[in-house]
């Protein structure tokens, strides 16, 4: 699409003056001429292909003037770009990796796989996508991990690769690391990574973050930490960020993998035991919701339904980009053009040259 | 008024001219232009060496003492300038324009004629008659026609030979010297010029410019017709048209010539920015032969 920057398109006007210019060049009287005794004899020449092909000085003038006055009103070329644009949602995916997610209760593939196991699967499949799932390609997603310490796995990020990356490389926590459950200080460190986001250089204050939201995946109860579950909760309601509490694994007697002294694996018989009230209150304190996942499919069901709740609105916004068409060379129908300004340049400069050269003309 | 510069440059050709007839064109103007003849003149007493075969008898008879007759060369001699003062006279290229090259020819023949104590007249023209000053002896008449020459701005632009030529039979009814100085660009002058050239000595001083027979090479030119006004492009910077022009110009040179010879009207012709006393003293050398014969 073409057209020209608005208030120069007024020179445009410039270009009924060319006939005026042109009555001036033309008008005999105002011309100098070589008095000559007679040209009789040389009305009888042949004419010349010069002779015949003179207008095309004028005409080369006429060009130059022309094309440098529609270079004025400056044409510009529209290219349309339309960007998705949808606000962000802030996920911080907060996941217990105390010992009780060794548990062998999930089945993955006809397999018996760790809670822990079942979950990243889960997790990335809700990043990245899969199925009707779309993924949070325009979301912000943090990754934090906690045992007996909460632990930073990857921050706030779009590079969701990356964080599937992290994701993979989560271990259950060992003993010596401290394999209790600590939620409150996980979650208090996940609204901390939350509310700092907006000191954030990195974020583009464009991609408005319209919500918060942590999810919270743990299997059992609050063992450690400095801050209680609800403590952290309050905090979260205090600055408006939801929390998904998603409760993992059945209650009772599980196999657990373990390894012994030796380092061999062995599954024991464990007691696990799921604070359902707590993280009930935890969800209804900050407006999420709290889901039991007995195992992968419910999981799955459950990641599906928050991805469908935290649904981003997705905006088209259009964009036009304009090319100076007298300054930048423009594509257009699978050719590049050169600028515009290219024209009125060689007409002159070969006006120049013809009329300097073989088209000289006396007086 | 005459302007103070006028006056300047009629006094300078009028020096050069009555130089160059002086030194260069002496006796030559005189030889080449002889009256009708011997006309009788008077009868005085005879004188030792006089030739006996002078003596007038009768008168000798009659009073007792010898009487010679004297007889005298019959110069009443009238030379008649027609001056081409058309526009195609305001062109020159070779440091001189036409019209000063004419106007010098014009002096040059008046002095000569005024020495040889013949009447100058002056027929100007352009395609009408400009100027007419009729044919007087003296110093003092010489001068207004160099004055004429010079600063006559004349009202036409084109040439008409024919009314010149038919203005000077029908008041010059005795046969004189006429000069038509003149660059011929013209037609249909033809049968007045045979008319003329019956009744008078008529010579045509033909006053060119080289530009006329060949152009240089110049690149495109935008040439206006001095008479006719008409402007057209020309290129110069092609060898054909060059040479086309010349010969063209060749070609109507060649053809004025050859009328001129047919109809035995001696022909002179000069050259912007060449020195023109030269051939002007072999034209009168060659006329004097031609008289003699």
């Amino acid at each position: 699409m073409f057209l020209f920057q608005q208030p120069s398109v007024w020179f445009l006007l410039l270009v009924l003056l060319v006939p005026l210019l042109w009555w001036r060049w033309s008008r005999g009287s105002q011309r100098a001429f070589i008095p000559c005794s007679t040209t009789r004899v040389m009305s009888k020449l042949p004419r010349s292909w010069v002779v015949r092909t003179r207008w095309i000085i004028p005409a080369l003038r006429t060009i130059a003037l022309v094309a440098l006055i529609v270079c004025i009103a400056r044409p510009l070329r529209a290219d349309q770009q339309t960007r998705v644009h949808a606000d962000a949602v802030a996920i911080e995916m907060v996941v217990d990796r105390s010992g009780s997610m060794q548990a062998l209760d999930f089945v993955r593939n006809g397999q018996n796989v760790t809670r822990l196991e079942a979950v990243k699967a889960v997790v990335e499949d809700f990043v990245l996508g899969v199925d009707e799932m779309e993924g949070r390609e325009n979301d912000l997603v943090g990754l934090i991990t906690f045992a007996s310490f909460p632990d930073s796995n990857c921050p706030m990020t779009f590079d969701h690769g990356h964080l599937s990356e992290r994701l993979s490389g989560i271990r259950v926590a060992s003993e010596e690391e401290g394999a209790m459950t600590a939620i409150g200080d996980g979650l208090a460190l996940a609204v901390s990574r939350l509310t700092s986001l907006q000191d954030r250089a990195d974020i583009r204050t464009d991609d408005e973050i319209k919500s918060r939201v942590i999810i919270l995946l743990t299997d059992g109860e609050e063992t450690a930490g400095d801050i209680t579950a609800l403590k952290a909760a309050e905090m979260a309601a205090a600055f408006d960020i939801k929390i998904y509490t998603i409760g993992a694994g059945t209650n009772g007697t599980v196999p657990v993998l373990t390894r012994d002294a030796l380092g061999r694996q062995t599954v024991q018989r464990m007691e696990t035991k799921l604070d359902e009230a707590t993280l009930q209150e935890i969800a209804s304190m900050t407006g999420g919701q709290y889901f039991r996942a007995t195992d992968t499919e419910s999981l799955q069901s459950i990641y599906k339904r928050i991805n469908e709740l935290e649904t981003t609105e997705i905006i088209e916004r259009q964009y036009e980009q304009f090319a100076d068409m007298s300054v930048d060379s423009v594509r257009f129908g699978g050719f590049t053009f050169p600028p515009l300004l290219i024209i009125p340049l060689l007409a002159l400069l070969l006006e120049v040259l013809l009329s300097s050269t073989r088209y000289r003309r006396l007086p | 008024m005459i302007p103070a510069e006028l006056l300047k440059k009629i006094r300078r050709i009028e020096l050069r001219t009555s130089r160059t007839v002086n030194d260069v064109l002496a006796g030559q103007y005189h030889s080449a232009f002889k009256g009708r003849g011997m006309e009788f003149e008077e009868v005085r007493q005879y004188q030792i060496g006089d030739d006996v075969r002078t003596i007038d008898w009768n008168v000798s008879a009659r009073t007792g003492e010898p009487f010679v007759k004297v007889f005298r060369e019959e110069r009443e001699l009238t030379v008649m300038l027609l001056v081409d003062l058309s526009g195609s006279q305001d062109f020159g290229t070779q440091r001189q324009l036409k019209r000063e090259l004419v106007a010098e020819i014009g002096a040059t023949l008046a002095v000569s004629a005024i020495r040889n104590n013949d009447k100058v007249g002056l027929i100007c023209f352009t395609d009408r008659i400009e100027l007419f000053v009729p044919p007087r002896k003296g110093p003092r008449h010489v001068l207004r026609v160099i004055r004429e020459l010079l600063a006559l701005e004349p009202e036409g632009r084109g040439t008409d030979l024919a009314v010149a030529l038919e203005y000077l039979n029908r008041i010059q009814k005795r046969k004189c010297t006429a000069f038509m100085i003149s660059d011929f660009i013209d037609t249909g002058f033809e049968s007045a010029m045979q008319i003329a050239r019956r009744k008078h000595d008529l010579i045509a001083v033909d006053v060119r410019d080289r530009f006329e027979e060949s152009i240089p090479r110049m690149g495109l030119i935008e040439v206006r017709d001095n008479e006719t006004g008409r402007t057209m492009l020309l290129d110069t910077g092609s060898r054909a048209a060059r040479e086309a022009y010349r010969t063209l110009a060749a070609q109507d040179e060649h053809e004025l010539e050859t009328w001129m010879n047919r109809y035995r009207i001696d022909r002179l012709t000069l050259r912007t920015g060449e020195p023109f006393v030269e051939t002007l003293s072999r034209f009168f050398k060659r006329r004097e032969a031609r008289m003699e014969r």
